[in-house]
């Protein structure tokens, strides 16, 4: 089972590991060599991102043997909120979210195993420990979290995923991104973070 | 140089069902050419296997147009 997720902060590993233990997760490859989490990535057995054959050949692999992999399709964190303000009080007025951007990868890896993807919407009140907002600056609110998991988005053409034609392969993996960006899409305008 | 381009072109022309006009040393691959990401490290892998050449995977990220591809092939 391919499990796929927005990106808006750093700990979203975390969060979804909570909800989703004996995970396996696509990491930025220069993780791995991070003095701090090395021996942690090693001992998870985590799958680096920098050599994208190996990681599409093993990642593929690991699914077809029936492990649950997360990926973030965006390749990075989400673009971050941007907020507007009123000139005159600084009231804050909306929050606008950007589009989201799903690189190919993920959506190769779905096609190459036939694997179902699993969606948790990441739902987040705030900027903090996103994109471009420095860690050790204190969060300006109260930090909350929602996640929304499931329902399975299955692959929108099954057969295609066996095909042997560039062109057909190309398709295939922009319908898959349709489907998963049109479900994130729909459930991130909703509703927020709740209570 | 000129063999480099011939050999690339003709890879793309043939197995990228790219039409051979299109493809100038300018061209862009992912604007100009429709190669998405997955194509180019098949594209690469495919370069490797022709060309007998160890091409870093990694060294993709920097590549933007047909000339990019290669300047890559014969740096090795």
């Amino acid at each position: 089972m391919l499990v796929i997720a927005n990106h808006p902060s750093l700990i979203d590993v975390l969060l979804i590991s909570a909800a989703l233990p004996d995970m396996c997760c696509v990491l930025k490859g220069n993780l791995h060599y991070n003095p701090l989490f090395t021996l942690l990535i090693r001992h998870l057995d985590y799958l680096p991102n920098s050599d994208p054959e190996k990681m599409l050949a093993e990642g593929c692999a690991r699914l077809q043997a029936g492990e649950r992999l997360l990926i973030f399709p965006e390749g990075t964190r989400s673009k971050p909120l941007r907020s507007t303000h009123l000139e005159a009080s600084h009231l804050e007025v909306s929050r606008a979210r950007p589009p989201l951007a799903f690189r190919f990868g993920a959506a190769e890896l779905a096609r190459r195993s036939g694997a179902n993807a699993l969606p948790v919407v990441i739902h987040y009140n705030d900027e903090y420990l996103s994109k471009g907002y420095p860690w050790y600056r204190l969060p300006p609110n109260i930090m909350r979290f929602r996640l929304e998991i499931g329902p399975i988005i299955e692959l929108p053409n099954p057969q295609l995923t066996q095909t042997s034609s560039r062109a057909e392969r190309k398709a295939s993996r922009r319908a898959i991104n349709q489907r998963w960006i049109a479900h994130f899409e729909e459930r991130l305008s909703g509703s927020g973070v709740g209570n | 140089m000129a063999d480099t381009l011939q050999q690339l072109s003709q890879l793309l022309a043939d197995e990228f069902e790219i039409e051979p006009d299109t493809i100038t040393l300018d061209a862009h691959l992912f604007e100009d050419l429709d190669i998405d990401s997955i194509d180019a490290i098949d594209m690469l892998s495919r370069l490797r296997e022709l060309t007998g050449k160890e091409l870093p995977a990694d060294e993709l990220k920097s590549v933007r147009t047909v000339g990019d591809v290669v300047a890559l092939v014969e740096a090795h």
